[in-house]
Protein backbone atom coordinates (compact mmCIF):
# COMPACT_ATOMS: atom_id res chain seq x y z
CA UNK A 1 0.00 0.00 0.00
CA UNK A 2 1.51 3.24 -1.11
CA UNK A 3 1.76 5.96 1.48
CA UNK A 4 1.17 9.47 0.40
CA UNK A 5 4.22 11.49 1.31
CA UNK A 6 3.36 14.12 3.84
CA UNK A 7 4.45 17.47 2.63
CA UNK A 8 6.00 19.38 5.51
CA UNK A 9 5.22 23.03 5.56
CA UNK A 10 8.15 24.70 7.31
CA UNK A 11 6.55 28.08 7.54
CA UNK A 12 2.96 28.81 8.40
CA UNK A 13 2.22 32.03 6.58
CA UNK A 14 -0.36 34.44 7.79
CA UNK A 15 -3.48 33.43 5.93
CA UNK A 16 -4.84 35.95 3.51
CA UNK A 17 -8.04 35.35 1.68
CA UNK A 18 -10.90 37.39 0.40
CA UNK A 19 -13.82 37.31 2.80
CA UNK A 20 -17.25 37.26 1.29
CA UNK A 21 -17.84 40.94 1.98
CA UNK A 22 -14.56 41.90 0.34
CA UNK A 23 -15.33 39.84 -2.72
CA UNK A 24 -18.78 41.30 -3.04
CA UNK A 25 -17.37 44.79 -2.59
CA UNK A 26 -14.81 44.19 -5.33
CA UNK A 27 -17.27 42.56 -7.67
CA UNK A 28 -19.92 45.21 -7.16
CA UNK A 29 -17.56 47.91 -8.35
CA UNK A 30 -17.61 47.02 -11.99
CA UNK A 31 -19.48 43.85 -12.75
CA UNK A 32 -22.98 42.62 -13.18
CA UNK A 33 -23.68 41.10 -9.82
CA UNK A 34 -27.08 40.27 -8.51
CA UNK A 35 -27.63 39.34 -4.92
CA UNK A 36 -30.68 37.21 -5.20
CA UNK A 37 -33.12 37.48 -2.36
CA UNK A 38 -34.45 34.00 -2.97
CA UNK A 39 -37.71 34.68 -4.85
CA UNK A 40 -37.97 33.20 -8.32
CA UNK A 41 -39.97 34.21 -11.37
CA UNK A 42 -43.68 33.59 -11.43
CA UNK A 43 -45.15 30.13 -12.05
CA UNK A 44 -42.28 28.16 -13.51
CA UNK A 45 -42.33 24.46 -14.24
CA UNK A 46 -41.38 22.48 -11.17
CA UNK A 47 -38.49 20.17 -12.07
CA UNK A 48 -39.50 16.68 -10.96
CA UNK A 49 -36.39 14.98 -12.29
CA UNK A 50 -36.63 11.22 -12.04
CA UNK A 51 -39.71 11.56 -9.83
CA UNK A 52 -41.55 12.59 -12.98
CA UNK A 53 -41.95 9.02 -14.18
CA UNK A 54 -43.82 8.09 -11.02
CA UNK A 55 -47.55 8.31 -10.59
CA UNK A 56 -47.35 7.10 -6.99
CA UNK A 57 -44.30 7.73 -4.81
CA UNK A 58 -44.22 7.35 -1.04
CA UNK A 59 -41.74 7.61 1.79
CA UNK A 60 -43.28 5.29 4.35
CA UNK A 61 -45.21 2.72 2.36
CA UNK A 62 -48.18 2.28 0.08
CA UNK A 63 -51.52 0.78 1.14
CA UNK A 64 -54.31 -0.02 -1.27
CA UNK A 65 -57.84 -1.30 -0.97
CA UNK A 66 -59.95 -2.41 -3.92
CA UNK A 67 -59.28 -2.33 -7.64
CA UNK A 68 -57.01 0.62 -8.29
CA UNK A 69 -55.42 1.50 -11.63
CA UNK A 70 -52.14 3.36 -11.82
CA UNK A 71 -50.61 4.55 -15.08
CA UNK A 72 -47.04 5.44 -14.25
CA UNK A 73 -44.33 4.09 -12.01
CA UNK A 74 -44.83 3.17 -8.39
CA UNK A 75 -42.34 3.14 -5.53
CA UNK A 76 -41.71 3.82 -1.87
CA UNK A 77 -38.50 4.57 0.04
CA UNK A 78 -37.09 4.37 2.72
CA UNK A 79 -40.01 2.24 3.93
CA UNK A 80 -40.53 -0.25 1.16
CA UNK A 81 -43.76 -1.98 2.25
CA UNK A 82 -46.59 -2.14 -0.24
CA UNK A 83 -49.91 -3.59 0.90
CA UNK A 84 -52.86 -4.50 -1.28
CA UNK A 85 -50.97 -4.19 -4.53
CA UNK A 86 -52.50 -7.43 -5.78
CA UNK A 87 -55.58 -5.47 -6.73
CA UNK A 88 -53.59 -2.66 -8.31
CA UNK A 89 -53.20 -2.62 -12.07
CA UNK A 90 -49.91 -0.88 -12.79
CA UNK A 91 -49.32 0.40 -16.30
CA UNK A 92 -45.71 1.15 -15.57
CA UNK A 93 -43.03 -0.25 -13.29
CA UNK A 94 -43.37 -1.01 -9.62
CA UNK A 95 -39.89 -0.05 -8.41
CA UNK A 96 -40.77 -0.71 -4.77
CA UNK A 97 -37.73 0.59 -2.86
CA UNK A 98 -35.04 0.18 -5.49
CA UNK A 99 -32.35 2.60 -6.54
CA UNK A 100 -34.67 4.30 -9.02
CA UNK A 101 -37.11 5.06 -6.25
CA UNK A 102 -34.32 6.30 -4.04
CA UNK A 103 -33.16 8.66 -6.73
CA UNK A 104 -36.72 9.81 -7.31
CA UNK A 105 -37.09 10.62 -3.62
CA UNK A 106 -33.94 12.70 -3.78
CA UNK A 107 -35.29 14.56 -6.79
CA UNK A 108 -38.60 14.98 -5.04
CA UNK A 109 -36.90 16.94 -2.29
CA UNK A 110 -35.60 19.38 -4.87
CA UNK A 111 -39.00 19.59 -6.51
CA UNK A 112 -40.67 20.31 -3.19
CA UNK A 113 -38.17 23.02 -2.32
CA UNK A 114 -38.45 24.57 -5.76
CA UNK A 115 -42.23 24.62 -5.67
CA UNK A 116 -42.24 26.10 -2.19
CA UNK A 117 -39.91 28.88 -3.30
CA UNK A 118 -41.83 29.94 -6.38
CA UNK A 119 -43.26 33.40 -6.48
CA UNK A 120 -44.42 36.07 -6.43
CA UNK A 121 -47.47 34.55 -4.83
CA UNK A 122 -51.14 35.41 -4.72
CA UNK A 123 -53.03 34.69 -1.53
CA UNK A 124 -56.06 32.47 -1.89
CA UNK A 125 -59.15 31.76 0.14
CA UNK A 126 -59.31 28.66 2.29
CA UNK A 127 -61.86 27.10 -0.11
CA UNK A 128 -61.20 27.26 -3.84
CA UNK A 129 -64.69 26.11 -4.84
CA UNK A 130 -66.32 28.22 -7.52
CA UNK A 131 -63.13 30.03 -8.49
CA UNK A 132 -61.57 30.39 -11.92
CA UNK A 133 -57.85 31.00 -11.72
CA UNK A 134 -55.30 32.16 -14.24
CA UNK A 135 -51.76 30.79 -14.33
CA UNK A 136 -49.67 31.78 -11.35
CA UNK A 137 -48.45 30.87 -7.91
CA UNK A 138 -51.14 30.67 -5.25
CA UNK A 139 -50.35 30.50 -1.59
CA UNK A 140 -52.18 29.70 1.59
CA UNK A 141 -50.21 30.04 4.79
CA UNK A 142 -52.34 27.30 6.31
CA UNK A 143 -54.62 24.85 4.50
CA UNK A 144 -56.15 24.65 1.05
CA UNK A 145 -59.62 23.20 0.61
CA UNK A 146 -61.90 22.44 -2.28
CA UNK A 147 -65.55 21.64 -1.60
CA UNK A 148 -66.80 22.07 -5.15
CA UNK A 149 -65.43 22.85 -8.60
CA UNK A 150 -62.26 24.77 -9.33
CA UNK A 151 -61.49 25.95 -12.87
CA UNK A 152 -57.98 26.58 -14.12
CA UNK A 153 -57.90 28.80 -17.20
CA UNK A 154 -54.78 28.52 -19.33
CA UNK A 155 -55.67 31.62 -21.36
CA UNK A 156 -54.82 29.81 -24.58
CA UNK A 157 -51.28 28.97 -23.48
CA UNK A 158 -50.54 25.22 -23.31
CA UNK A 159 -47.46 26.03 -21.24
CA UNK A 160 -49.43 27.85 -18.57
CA UNK A 161 -48.21 26.80 -15.12
CA UNK A 162 -50.23 26.73 -11.92
CA UNK A 163 -48.49 26.26 -8.56
CA UNK A 164 -50.43 25.95 -5.33
CA UNK A 165 -48.59 26.23 -2.03
CA UNK A 166 -50.29 25.01 1.15
CA UNK A 167 -48.64 25.74 4.45
CA UNK A 168 -50.33 22.72 5.97
CA UNK A 169 -53.00 20.44 4.49
CA UNK A 170 -54.75 20.03 1.18
CA UNK A 171 -58.27 18.62 1.49
CA UNK A 172 -60.79 18.12 -1.28
CA UNK A 173 -64.40 17.24 -0.64
CA UNK A 174 -66.57 14.46 -1.99
CA UNK A 175 -67.42 14.85 -5.66
CA UNK A 176 -65.24 17.94 -5.93
CA UNK A 177 -63.61 18.57 -9.27
CA UNK A 178 -60.88 20.53 -11.01
CA UNK A 179 -61.67 21.63 -14.56
CA UNK A 180 -59.10 22.73 -17.11
CA UNK A 181 -60.01 25.18 -19.86
CA UNK A 182 -58.32 27.20 -22.60
CA UNK A 183 -55.17 25.12 -22.90
CA UNK A 184 -54.49 24.41 -19.24
CA UNK A 185 -52.89 20.99 -18.78
CA UNK A 186 -52.57 18.75 -15.74
CA UNK A 187 -48.87 18.30 -16.43
CA UNK A 188 -48.36 21.96 -15.52
CA UNK A 189 -50.36 21.99 -12.29
CA UNK A 190 -48.47 21.50 -9.03
CA UNK A 191 -49.69 21.26 -5.44
CA UNK A 192 -46.97 21.75 -2.84
CA UNK A 193 -48.41 20.61 0.49
CA UNK A 194 -46.72 21.43 3.77
CA UNK A 195 -48.17 18.43 5.55
CA UNK A 196 -50.76 15.93 4.25
CA UNK A 197 -53.23 15.77 1.39
CA UNK A 198 -56.62 14.06 1.45
CA UNK A 199 -58.80 13.68 -1.64
CA UNK A 200 -62.54 13.24 -1.16
CA UNK A 201 -64.61 10.31 -2.35
CA UNK A 202 -65.56 10.25 -6.01
CA UNK A 203 -63.67 13.46 -6.61
CA UNK A 204 -61.67 14.42 -9.68
CA UNK A 205 -58.24 15.85 -9.08
CA UNK A 206 -55.73 17.27 -11.53
CA UNK A 207 -52.05 17.98 -11.14
CA UNK A 208 -49.04 16.69 -9.23
CA UNK A 209 -49.28 16.63 -5.46
CA UNK A 210 -45.91 16.99 -3.72
CA UNK A 211 -46.63 16.47 -0.05
CA UNK A 212 -44.21 16.67 2.82
CA UNK A 213 -45.95 13.85 4.67
CA UNK A 214 -48.82 11.62 3.53
CA UNK A 215 -51.38 11.48 0.75
CA UNK A 216 -54.73 9.74 1.04
CA UNK A 217 -57.00 9.17 -1.94
CA UNK A 218 -60.30 7.98 -0.54
CA UNK A 219 -62.77 5.82 -2.43
CA UNK A 220 -63.24 6.29 -6.13
CA UNK A 221 -60.94 9.25 -6.77
CA UNK A 222 -59.84 9.99 -10.31
CA UNK A 223 -56.44 11.65 -10.42
CA UNK A 224 -55.12 13.13 -13.64
CA UNK A 225 -51.73 13.66 -12.10
CA UNK A 226 -49.34 12.25 -9.54
CA UNK A 227 -49.37 11.61 -5.81
CA UNK A 228 -45.83 12.07 -4.53
CA UNK A 229 -45.25 11.92 -0.78
CA UNK A 230 -41.82 12.74 0.61
CA UNK A 231 -41.90 11.30 4.11
CA UNK A 232 -45.32 9.80 4.59
CA UNK A 233 -47.45 7.03 3.19
CA UNK A 234 -49.75 6.94 0.21
CA UNK A 235 -53.15 5.34 0.83
CA UNK A 236 -55.37 4.36 -2.08
CA UNK A 237 -58.88 2.93 -2.37
CA UNK A 238 -60.38 1.97 -5.69
CA UNK A 239 -58.79 4.93 -7.42
CA UNK A 240 -57.62 5.73 -10.92
CA UNK A 241 -54.33 7.58 -11.22
CA UNK A 242 -52.74 8.53 -14.53
CA UNK A 243 -49.43 10.34 -14.82
CA UNK A 244 -50.01 13.34 -17.09
CA UNK A 245 -48.01 14.13 -20.19
CA UNK A 246 -47.80 17.54 -21.73
CA UNK A 247 -49.01 18.22 -25.20
CA UNK A 248 -46.44 21.06 -25.33
CA UNK A 249 -43.37 21.70 -23.16
CA UNK A 250 -42.20 24.37 -20.79
CA UNK A 251 -39.31 26.52 -19.57
CA UNK A 252 -37.07 27.21 -16.63
CA UNK A 253 -35.45 23.87 -15.96
CA UNK A 254 -33.97 23.89 -19.46
CA UNK A 255 -31.74 26.83 -18.66
CA UNK A 256 -30.32 25.18 -15.62
CA UNK A 257 -29.77 21.81 -17.18
CA UNK A 258 -28.28 23.05 -20.43
CA UNK A 259 -25.82 25.13 -18.46
CA UNK A 260 -25.06 22.07 -16.41
CA UNK A 261 -24.10 20.24 -19.54
CA UNK A 262 -21.86 22.95 -20.88
CA UNK A 263 -20.01 23.51 -17.66
CA UNK A 264 -19.37 19.82 -17.33
CA UNK A 265 -18.02 19.69 -20.85
CA UNK A 266 -15.74 22.63 -20.21
CA UNK A 267 -14.31 21.08 -17.10
CA UNK A 268 -13.65 17.75 -18.78
CA UNK A 269 -12.03 19.28 -21.82
CA UNK A 270 -9.78 21.49 -19.75
CA UNK A 271 -8.35 18.39 -18.17
CA UNK A 272 -7.03 17.00 -21.41
CA UNK A 273 -5.99 19.59 -23.99
CA UNK A 274 -4.43 22.94 -24.77
CA UNK A 275 -5.46 26.38 -23.67
CA UNK A 276 -6.86 27.23 -27.09
CA UNK A 277 -9.07 24.19 -27.10
CA UNK A 278 -10.18 24.86 -23.60
CA UNK A 279 -10.95 28.44 -24.43
CA UNK A 280 -12.99 27.31 -27.41
CA UNK A 281 -14.88 24.91 -25.24
CA UNK A 282 -15.56 27.62 -22.75
CA UNK A 283 -16.85 29.87 -25.48
CA UNK A 284 -19.05 27.13 -26.76
CA UNK A 285 -20.26 26.49 -23.26
CA UNK A 286 -21.22 30.13 -22.91
CA UNK A 287 -23.08 30.13 -26.19
CA UNK A 288 -24.91 26.95 -25.40
CA UNK A 289 -25.95 28.25 -22.03
CA UNK A 290 -27.70 31.15 -23.75
CA UNK A 291 -29.36 28.89 -26.29
CA UNK A 292 -32.25 27.26 -24.47
CA UNK A 293 -35.00 29.67 -25.42
CA UNK A 294 -37.22 26.93 -26.79
CA UNK A 295 -40.08 26.18 -24.49
CA UNK A 296 -39.25 22.57 -24.18
CA UNK A 297 -39.59 20.83 -20.88
CA UNK A 298 -36.41 18.93 -20.34
CA UNK A 299 -35.66 17.24 -17.08
CA UNK A 300 -32.13 17.43 -15.75
CA UNK A 301 -31.82 13.70 -16.22
CA UNK A 302 -32.85 13.80 -19.89
CA UNK A 303 -30.44 16.60 -20.75
CA UNK A 304 -27.50 14.88 -19.13
CA UNK A 305 -28.39 11.69 -20.94
CA UNK A 306 -28.64 13.46 -24.27
CA UNK A 307 -25.41 15.40 -23.88
CA UNK A 308 -23.37 12.65 -22.30
CA UNK A 309 -22.99 8.95 -22.72
CA UNK A 310 -24.81 7.25 -19.90
CA UNK A 311 -21.49 6.30 -18.32
CA UNK A 312 -19.84 9.72 -18.74
CA UNK A 313 -18.54 11.05 -15.47
CA UNK A 314 -15.68 13.20 -14.25
CA UNK A 315 -14.41 10.21 -12.30
CA UNK A 316 -11.16 8.48 -13.13
CA UNK A 317 -9.92 5.22 -11.66
CA UNK A 318 -7.76 5.52 -8.60
CA UNK A 319 -4.17 4.62 -9.40
CA UNK A 320 -3.52 3.62 -5.81
CA UNK A 321 -5.38 3.04 -2.59
CA UNK A 322 -7.31 6.17 -1.71
CA UNK A 323 -7.28 5.87 2.07
CA UNK A 324 -10.07 8.32 2.83
CA UNK A 325 -11.13 8.67 6.44
CA UNK A 326 -14.35 6.86 5.60
CA UNK B 1 2.33 45.73 0.71
CA UNK B 2 2.08 49.53 0.65
CA UNK B 3 -0.97 51.66 -0.02
CA UNK B 4 -0.18 52.06 -3.70
CA UNK B 5 0.25 48.33 -4.05
CA UNK B 6 -3.00 47.68 -2.27
CA UNK B 7 -4.89 50.05 -4.55
CA UNK B 8 -3.32 48.45 -7.60
CA UNK B 9 -4.27 45.07 -6.28
CA UNK B 10 -7.86 46.14 -5.77
CA UNK B 11 -8.12 47.63 -9.26
CA UNK B 12 -6.43 44.73 -10.96
CA UNK B 13 -8.63 42.28 -9.07
CA UNK B 14 -11.53 43.61 -11.13
CA UNK B 15 -10.18 41.48 -13.95
CA UNK B 16 -11.66 38.48 -12.22
CA UNK B 17 -14.94 37.37 -10.79
CA UNK B 18 -13.51 35.34 -7.94
CA UNK B 19 -16.86 34.32 -6.62
CA UNK B 20 -20.35 35.71 -6.82
CA UNK B 21 -22.77 34.94 -4.08
CA UNK B 22 -26.49 34.63 -3.73
CA UNK B 23 -28.37 34.57 -0.49
CA UNK B 24 -30.88 31.81 -0.85
CA UNK B 25 -33.48 30.66 1.56
CA UNK B 26 -31.20 28.15 3.21
CA UNK B 27 -27.56 29.18 2.71
CA UNK B 28 -25.20 31.62 1.08
CA UNK B 29 -24.73 29.72 -2.17
CA UNK B 30 -22.25 30.89 -4.76
CA UNK B 31 -23.59 31.83 -8.17
CA UNK B 32 -20.23 31.10 -9.75
CA UNK B 33 -16.62 30.40 -8.92
CA UNK B 34 -13.54 31.20 -10.98
CA UNK B 35 -11.16 28.27 -11.43
CA UNK B 36 -7.61 27.79 -12.60
CA UNK B 37 -6.38 24.53 -14.15
CA UNK B 38 -2.67 23.98 -13.72
CA UNK B 39 -0.66 22.90 -16.73
CA UNK B 40 2.58 22.72 -14.79
CA UNK B 41 3.50 22.50 -11.16
CA UNK B 42 3.22 25.89 -9.47
CA UNK B 43 4.99 27.29 -6.47
CA UNK B 44 2.54 28.85 -4.06
CA UNK B 45 3.63 31.92 -2.15
CA UNK B 46 2.29 33.87 0.78
CA UNK B 47 1.98 37.03 -1.31
CA UNK B 48 1.99 37.75 -5.06
CA UNK B 49 5.74 38.05 -5.14
CA UNK B 50 8.48 35.49 -5.55
CA UNK B 51 10.34 37.20 -2.76
CA UNK B 52 7.61 36.34 -0.27
CA UNK B 53 7.51 33.17 1.79
CA UNK B 54 7.12 30.01 -0.22
CA UNK B 55 4.24 27.84 0.93
CA UNK B 56 4.44 24.71 -1.17
CA UNK B 57 4.80 23.29 -4.66
CA UNK B 58 1.39 22.44 -6.07
CA UNK B 59 1.65 19.59 -8.54
CA UNK B 60 -0.13 19.79 -11.87
CA UNK B 61 -1.63 16.34 -11.45
CA UNK B 62 -3.62 14.97 -8.55
CA UNK B 63 -2.14 12.03 -6.66
CA UNK B 64 -4.99 9.53 -6.80
CA UNK B 65 -6.15 9.69 -10.39
CA UNK B 66 -3.63 11.81 -12.27
CA UNK B 67 -6.40 14.32 -12.95
CA UNK B 68 -5.21 17.86 -13.66
CA UNK B 69 -5.21 20.11 -10.64
CA UNK B 70 -8.02 22.64 -10.64
CA UNK B 71 -8.00 25.32 -7.94
CA UNK B 72 -10.66 27.85 -6.97
CA UNK B 73 -9.49 31.41 -7.57
CA UNK B 74 -10.33 33.87 -4.84
CA UNK B 75 -8.34 36.86 -6.04
CA UNK B 76 -6.00 38.00 -8.77
CA UNK B 77 -3.55 40.56 -10.07
CA UNK B 78 -2.34 40.87 -13.64
CA UNK B 79 0.21 38.10 -13.17
CA UNK B 80 -0.84 36.27 -10.05
CA UNK B 81 -3.79 34.23 -8.85
CA UNK B 82 -4.84 33.84 -5.25
CA UNK B 83 -6.06 30.28 -4.94
CA UNK B 84 -7.25 27.75 -2.40
CA UNK B 85 -4.65 25.08 -1.84
CA UNK B 86 -5.18 21.35 -1.52
CA UNK B 87 -4.19 19.48 1.59
CA UNK B 88 -3.10 20.65 4.99
CA UNK B 89 -3.60 22.96 6.73
CA UNK B 90 -7.34 23.13 6.10
CA UNK B 91 -8.42 26.29 4.35
CA UNK B 92 -4.94 27.25 3.23
CA UNK B 93 -4.58 29.69 0.35
CA UNK B 94 -1.62 30.97 -1.61
CA UNK B 95 -0.53 32.94 -4.65
CA UNK B 96 0.57 31.26 -7.86
CA UNK B 97 1.74 32.68 -11.15
CA UNK B 98 -1.05 33.00 -13.71
CA UNK B 99 1.16 31.68 -16.52
CA UNK B 100 0.57 28.05 -17.48
CA UNK B 101 -2.91 28.05 -16.01
CA UNK B 102 -6.21 28.00 -17.81
CA UNK B 103 -9.17 29.95 -16.50
CA UNK B 104 -12.70 28.62 -16.34
CA UNK B 105 -15.81 29.08 -14.26
CA UNK B 106 -18.12 26.72 -12.45
CA UNK B 107 -21.66 27.47 -11.40
CA UNK B 108 -21.82 24.52 -9.07
CA UNK B 109 -21.53 24.74 -5.30
CA UNK B 110 -21.84 21.84 -2.87
CA UNK B 111 -22.85 22.60 0.70
CA UNK B 112 -22.58 19.98 3.43
CA UNK B 113 -24.91 20.90 6.27
CA UNK B 114 -23.60 18.94 9.23
CA UNK B 115 -26.43 19.85 11.56
CA UNK B 116 -29.07 18.69 9.11
CA UNK B 117 -26.84 15.84 7.98
CA UNK B 118 -27.48 16.55 4.35
CA UNK B 119 -25.72 17.62 1.20
CA UNK B 120 -27.25 20.42 -0.85
CA UNK B 121 -26.08 20.97 -4.40
CA UNK B 122 -26.56 24.42 -5.91
CA UNK B 123 -26.22 25.58 -9.46
CA UNK B 124 -26.17 29.31 -10.06
CA UNK B 125 -27.42 29.77 -6.53
CA UNK B 126 -30.44 27.49 -6.95
CA UNK B 127 -30.95 24.19 -5.19
CA UNK B 128 -30.58 21.34 -7.64
CA UNK B 129 -30.29 18.33 -5.38
CA UNK B 130 -30.50 17.49 -1.71
CA UNK B 131 -29.45 14.19 -0.20
CA UNK B 132 -29.24 12.86 3.30
CA UNK B 133 -25.73 11.99 4.36
CA UNK B 134 -23.69 10.23 6.98
CA UNK B 135 -21.32 12.75 8.57
CA UNK B 136 -18.51 12.53 11.12
CA UNK B 137 -19.18 11.33 14.61
CA UNK B 138 -18.26 13.61 17.51
CA UNK B 139 -14.85 12.02 18.06
CA UNK B 140 -13.93 12.29 14.36
CA UNK B 141 -15.90 15.28 13.13
CA UNK B 142 -16.17 16.39 9.54
CA UNK B 143 -14.10 19.60 9.46
CA UNK B 144 -16.02 22.79 8.81
CA UNK B 145 -14.76 25.34 6.31
CA UNK B 146 -14.39 26.27 2.67
CA UNK B 147 -12.92 23.55 0.50
CA UNK B 148 -13.10 22.25 -3.04
CA UNK B 149 -13.20 19.02 -5.00
CA UNK B 150 -9.66 17.89 -5.73
CA UNK B 151 -10.55 14.92 -7.89
CA UNK B 152 -13.40 12.60 -8.86
CA UNK B 153 -12.42 9.04 -8.11
CA UNK B 154 -13.88 5.86 -9.52
CA UNK B 155 -13.45 3.22 -6.83
CA UNK B 156 -13.34 -0.52 -7.31
CA UNK B 157 -16.44 -2.44 -6.24
CA UNK B 158 -14.64 -3.86 -3.21
CA UNK B 159 -13.29 -0.50 -2.08
CA UNK B 160 -14.64 1.28 0.95
CA UNK B 161 -17.03 3.94 -0.26
CA UNK B 162 -17.62 2.53 -3.74
CA UNK B 163 -18.77 3.29 -6.37
CA UNK B 164 -17.36 6.82 -6.49
CA UNK B 165 -15.70 9.44 -4.34
CA UNK B 166 -15.26 13.18 -4.56
CA UNK B 167 -11.91 13.67 -2.87
CA UNK B 168 -11.89 17.06 -1.14
CA UNK B 169 -9.17 19.48 -0.20
CA UNK B 170 -10.25 18.98 3.41
CA UNK B 171 -8.30 16.85 5.87
CA UNK B 172 -9.42 15.44 9.19
CA UNK B 173 -8.53 17.65 12.16
CA UNK B 174 -8.25 14.50 14.26
CA UNK B 175 -6.84 11.78 12.04
CA UNK B 176 -3.48 12.74 10.59
CA UNK B 177 -3.35 9.40 8.83
CA UNK B 178 -6.04 6.81 8.18
CA UNK B 179 -6.02 3.57 6.27
CA UNK B 180 -2.78 4.45 4.57
CA UNK B 181 -3.93 7.86 3.52
CA UNK B 182 -3.38 11.40 4.79
CA UNK B 183 -6.73 11.68 6.55
CA UNK B 184 -8.37 13.08 3.44
CA UNK B 185 -12.08 13.89 3.59
CA UNK B 186 -14.27 12.76 0.71
CA UNK B 187 -17.85 12.46 -0.33
CA UNK B 188 -18.25 8.80 -1.13
CA UNK B 189 -20.67 5.93 -1.33
CA UNK B 190 -21.84 3.47 1.29
CA UNK B 191 -20.42 0.27 -0.16
CA UNK B 192 -18.25 -1.76 2.16
CA UNK B 193 -18.65 0.74 4.96
CA UNK B 194 -22.38 1.21 5.47
CA UNK B 195 -24.11 3.78 7.57
CA UNK B 196 -27.60 5.21 7.48
CA UNK B 197 -27.91 8.60 5.80
CA UNK B 198 -28.94 11.14 8.37
CA UNK B 199 -26.61 9.87 11.08
CA UNK B 200 -23.26 11.02 12.43
CA UNK B 201 -21.11 7.91 12.53
CA UNK B 202 -18.29 8.32 10.03
CA UNK B 203 -14.61 9.00 10.58
CA UNK B 204 -15.07 12.39 8.96
CA UNK B 205 -16.09 11.58 5.43
CA UNK B 206 -19.51 12.33 4.05
CA UNK B 207 -21.24 9.14 2.92
CA UNK B 208 -24.04 9.23 0.38
CA UNK B 209 -26.18 6.65 -1.37
CA UNK B 210 -24.98 5.24 -4.66
CA UNK B 211 -27.51 7.03 -6.82
CA UNK B 212 -26.46 10.38 -5.40
CA UNK B 213 -22.78 9.60 -5.90
CA UNK B 214 -23.38 8.61 -9.50
CA UNK B 215 -25.22 11.87 -10.05
CA UNK B 216 -22.46 13.88 -8.35
CA UNK B 217 -19.63 12.52 -10.45
CA UNK B 218 -21.55 13.37 -13.60
CA UNK B 219 -22.15 16.96 -12.60
CA UNK B 220 -19.45 17.91 -10.07
CA UNK B 221 -15.88 18.10 -11.32
CA UNK B 222 -12.54 19.16 -9.88
CA UNK B 223 -12.42 22.66 -8.50
CA UNK B 224 -16.08 22.90 -7.53
CA UNK B 225 -16.30 24.72 -4.18
CA UNK B 226 -17.51 22.74 -1.21
CA UNK B 227 -18.70 24.44 1.95
CA UNK B 228 -18.94 22.34 5.08
CA UNK B 229 -21.12 24.19 7.52
CA UNK B 230 -22.66 23.71 10.90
Amino acid sequence: MTQLVHRFVGTRPRRRFFGASAIIALCATGFLVTLVGGASAASSVVPLGTAGTFAVLAGSGITNTGPTTVSGDVGTFPTTSETGTASVTINGTNHAGDAVTQGAQNDLVVAYTTAAAEGPTTAIAADLAGQTLAPGVYNSASSIGLTGALTLDGGGDPDAVFVFQAGSTLTTGSASAINLINGAQSCNVYWQVGSSATLGTASTFRGTIIALTSITATTGVTIDGRVLARNGAVTLDTDTIARPTCAAATTTAATTTAATTTTTAATTTAATTTAATTAATTTTATTTAAAPTAKKHISATKVSERKHASSHTHARPARRHAGFTG
Amino acid sequence: MGGHGARSLALLALLFFPAVFAQTASAAAQLSQALATLHTAHEAYARPARTSARIELVQALRPLTGEQTVLPVIGATTRWLHVRLPGRPNGATGWIRKAATVASTTRWHVVVELGRRQVVVYRSGRVVRIARAVVGKPSTPTPRGEYFVEEDVRLRPADVGAPFALALSARSNVLQEFDGGPGQIALHGLANVGGVPGTAVSHGCIRLDGATMRWLVIHIGPGVPVTISK
